[in-house]
């Protein structure tokens, strides 16, 4: 089995990269470079900059609708692979898996192996509320994921943030009627955690909003949101 | 949240679990744009539809792999759709060249222009601007017409080498002027 030889010069690996971005690889050129994206997982992230720098060339053209047979012809097909999508996203990627492995008190073992035994449709719960929580570019921070039976919220942080030595994001749950619940800082560095949910007596997540706002780092009112809002945005049932 | 009040990223996750409503949502929040990259790089509406048509059912087939953490949302579905473009394009074994077709908007001047709505599109347009004429054009030629090196060198009249070094340098000097 032949082996692809990865391009160790810096200057290269970018060139290669942004080439391949721009189009200007030819065929053989562009699968042997897709080959060593395959097994190079910082040449992949320089791909990704690399399709963020040129991004504007493209989502700059004036729109231009297509015709409505185009979107009937997409429907028949995806209709007919549903059954299978489920299947296909990686268990490592569904939320639903690490708040099942988080709070489950069995070993990992254990909980992998569940995971193999139980069908995704089934991994995939009903009442499954999820928001994402986006920074001032647009790009997603956090996803926030709980259930309305649930008393945990699990929190995925997407990206390391450093909101400076003194500030902090706190999180919040308020209604319409002016009720506010605090749920505590947000973490900074990407992973994932789990928070627990106060009780909330006659109110329901679907009628909530959640806001972040940014706060002093220790010793911030827990009771009132004084800091600027960073984001509010309501929950999603999936 | 309504479906209406989802951002596209937010959309997309959605449809990696299998929600035809958020799909539906999404193609009308975006299939404008991504038409237009199709249109502009295939310049042939049916191969257009074509593209768009594959485009979102690799997008369907692939939501659950779209990783919020490294790309916009907008900027995966182009990639997903640019990258379709330009293999039709080289399947079909010619280059649909701007002004064999009429598309009134379809000039690169239009595109530039264009680029000016976003605060990424002035930086990159000023960038763009700064190159020397004879390798922007060449930038621009493989970007919105699918040109390899070697069908830039022909269409150029140029030596390959000439064509892979403008190339070389544009790009080291946008990434530069970029930040």
């Amino acid at each position: 089995m032949s082996r692809i030889r990865q391009p160790h010069n810096d200057a290269l690996r970018d060139a290669l990269a942004s080439q391949y971005i721009l189009g200007t690889l030819d065929g053989a050129a562009r699968a042997r470079f897709e080959k060593m994206m395959d097994s190079d997982p910082e040449l992949r992230i320089r791909v990704q900059e690399w399709s963020h720098r040129l991004a504007p060339m493209a989502n700059g053209l004036t729109p231009v609708e297509p015709p409505a047979k185009v979107w009937k012809q997409i429907q028949a097909r995806t209709h007919k692979r549903r059954p299978g999508l489920l299947l296909k996203l990686r268990f490592w990627e569904n939320l639903n898996f690490w708040r099942r492995l988080s709070m489950a008190t069995a070993s990992l073992l254990v909980a992998v192996s569940v995971l193999w035994i139980v069908p995704s449709q089934q991994v995939a719960q009903k009442d499954s509320m999820m928001v994402v929580v986006n920074n001032r570019f647009d790009q997603p921070v956090w996803v926030i994921e709980t259930s309305a039976s649930d008393k945990m919220m699990m929190i995925k942080t997407l990206r390391d943030i450093d909101m400076g030595p003194d500030k902090t994001c706190a999180l919040w749950l308020t209604w319409d009627d002016g009720m506010t619940m605090s749920l505590g800082q947000l973490p900074e560095k990407s992973g994932m955690m789990e928070m627990e949910k106060p009780p909330m007596p006659g109110r329901t997540l679907d009628k909530a909003r959640v806001v972040v706002s940014l706060e002093p780092m220790n010793n911030y009112d827990k009771k009132t949101i004084k800091g600027p809002l960073l984001f509010s945005d309501k929950f999603v049932t999936i | 949240m309504k479906y209406g009040d989802m951002s596209v990223s937010e959309l997309l996750m959605v449809c990696a679990r299998g929600d035809e409503k958020a799909f539906e949502r999404l193609y009308q929040r975006t299939s404008a744009n991504l038409y237009a990259v199709c249109l502009r790089i295939l310049k042939n509406e049916g191969l257009a539809q074509e593209c768009l048509q594959e485009a979102y059912i690799k997008v369907w087939n692939h939501a659950a792999r779209y990783q919020p953490e490294r790309a916009q949302a907008t900027t995966w579905m182009t990639t997903i759709t640019r990258n379709l473009a330009v293999d039709t394009l080289r399947r079909s074994g010619k280059m649909a060249y701007a002004g064999e077709f009429e598309f009134e908007n379809l000039s690169d001047e239009s595109a530039e222009e264009d680029m000016f709505h976003s605060s990424d599109g002035r930086l990159l347009q000023r960038c763009l601007e700064e190159l020397r004429e004879q390798q922007r054009q060449a930038v621009m030629h493989a970007y919105y017409d699918g040109m390899t090196h070697g069908e830039l060198a022909a269409h150029l009249d140029v030596p390959l080498g000439t064509v892979k070094t403008w190339i070389r340098r544009a790009l080291e000097q946008l990434k530069q002027c970029l930040g």
